[in-house]
């Protein structure tokens, strides 16, 4: 059973992980390879890394792993938005 | 059985890091470059926690959470420059 | 009451990196958190007037729960538009009023418009959001998007 959920979170996650490296080499613009990544990333975090925690069982490492998760989710999307701002002035010379 | 699972998903991993190391060197400009370099940290965050639940060892996890914080300062603080290098020129 | 909630969250935070419970190990932890709130104390206790209750928790998850549904909807509509042969994007920059007031919602409704299909926001400037869309379709999902409904609410009960 263990093994049944463990090996679907993982596919899940690779598959994401994969499908975001493609659209990152395949997109044409910074915004849409922004957009790729963004959301890939961050399910394809969550999925391995609660794959780990069904794996690892109840424990402080699980604890840790959760307090990971978390912390991807509140900053990945940050980081796009910041990096997409800056360019996104630079590139329109405009004060929003 | 789950041991070869995550050694076989480990493998997976570095192969897709390397496609990204492509993006940065070809990436036309300095944000393509920055985009993937995010993408690699976040794919090394999972591997390092795969690679302390195959070995057992647990204080790898703080390993983890200490590169998740310097990946997103770094992150920020290089937007962050390029951003007033743009407004300085101006 | 506020502050002592804030108190009890660093504690966890301590416990969970220390891993074992020890009486050296709980006075070190108290005193650190001490001076991590009095560090952070003015961008903690601005603008709250209420208290949180029983509703904005009943709110939040509701929001989770719609959450999860449209990221998991979103990866989806990546794959299908990387992986078909023929990519079909037309990319287009759209400005966006929202009618939130406070910073800590604005800075969860944009947050979580990046992770909605098709959609991420670019610029946070006031009360306009500069939303990038993949296809000219996505433009209306943020317009009648049932999160900021759901933010409204959350800032008519409690201020958070």
């Amino acid at each position: 059973m263990k093994t049944f959920f463990v090996s679907i979170l993982f596919f899940g996650g690779l598959f994401f992980f994969s499908v975001g490296t493609i659209g990152l080499l395949r997109l044409p613009d910074l915004f849409t390879r922004a957009h790729s990544t963004a959301k890939c990333d961050t399910l394809g975090a969550l999925l391995c890394l609660s794959g780990l925690i069904v794996y690892s069982g109840f424990n402080v490492t699980s604890l840790k792993l959760l307090l990971v998760i978390i912390f991807i989710w509140i900053t990945n999307p940050t980081a796009t938005h910041l990096i997409t701002n800056a360019f996104y002035r630079s590139e329109n010379n405009e004060n929003i | 059985m789950l041991e070869s699972l995550l050694i076989i998903s480990l493998i997976i991993l570095a192969i897709t890091a390397i496609l990204c190391i492509i993006r940065a060197i070809v990436g036309p400009s300095a944000g393509d470059r920055l985009i993937s370099i995010n993408v690699i940290a976040t794919k090394a965050i999972v591997l390092i926690s795969i690679v302390s639940i195959i070995l057992g060892e647990e204080y790898f996890i703080d390993v983890v959470l200490v590169y998740a914080l310097i990946s997103f300062i770094a992150s920020i603080v290089i937007s962050e420059v390029i951003n007033k290098s743009w407004r300085k020129s101006e | 009451m506020k502050k002592y909630i804030y108190l009890f969250f660093l504690m966890m935070l301590w416990i969970i990196f220390t891993e074992k419970i020890t009486i050296e190990r709980i006075v070190i932890g108290f005193i650190v958190s001490i001076i991590i709130y009095l560090f952070y104390k003015e961008f903690y206790c601005k603008g709250s007037r209420k208290n949180i209750n029983l509703k904005t928790f009943y709110y939040l998850t509701i929001y989770l729960l719609i959450l999860m549904k449209e990221i998991v909807i979103a990866n989806f509509d990546v794959a299908k538009i990387v992986l078909s042969p023929r990519m079909q994007i037309s990319p287009m920059v759209v400005r966006y009023k929202t009618r939130l007031k406070s910073d800590f919602n604005k800075t969860i409704l944009a947050n979580s418009i990046t992770l909605t299909p098709g959609t991420f926001t670019v610029s946070l400037e006031g009360n306009t959001l500069l939303v990038h869309c993949l296809q000219k379709e996505y433009m209306h999902n943020i317009i009648n998007s049932p999160l900021e409904k759901i933010l409204l609410k959350i800032e008519e009960y409690s201020l958070c």
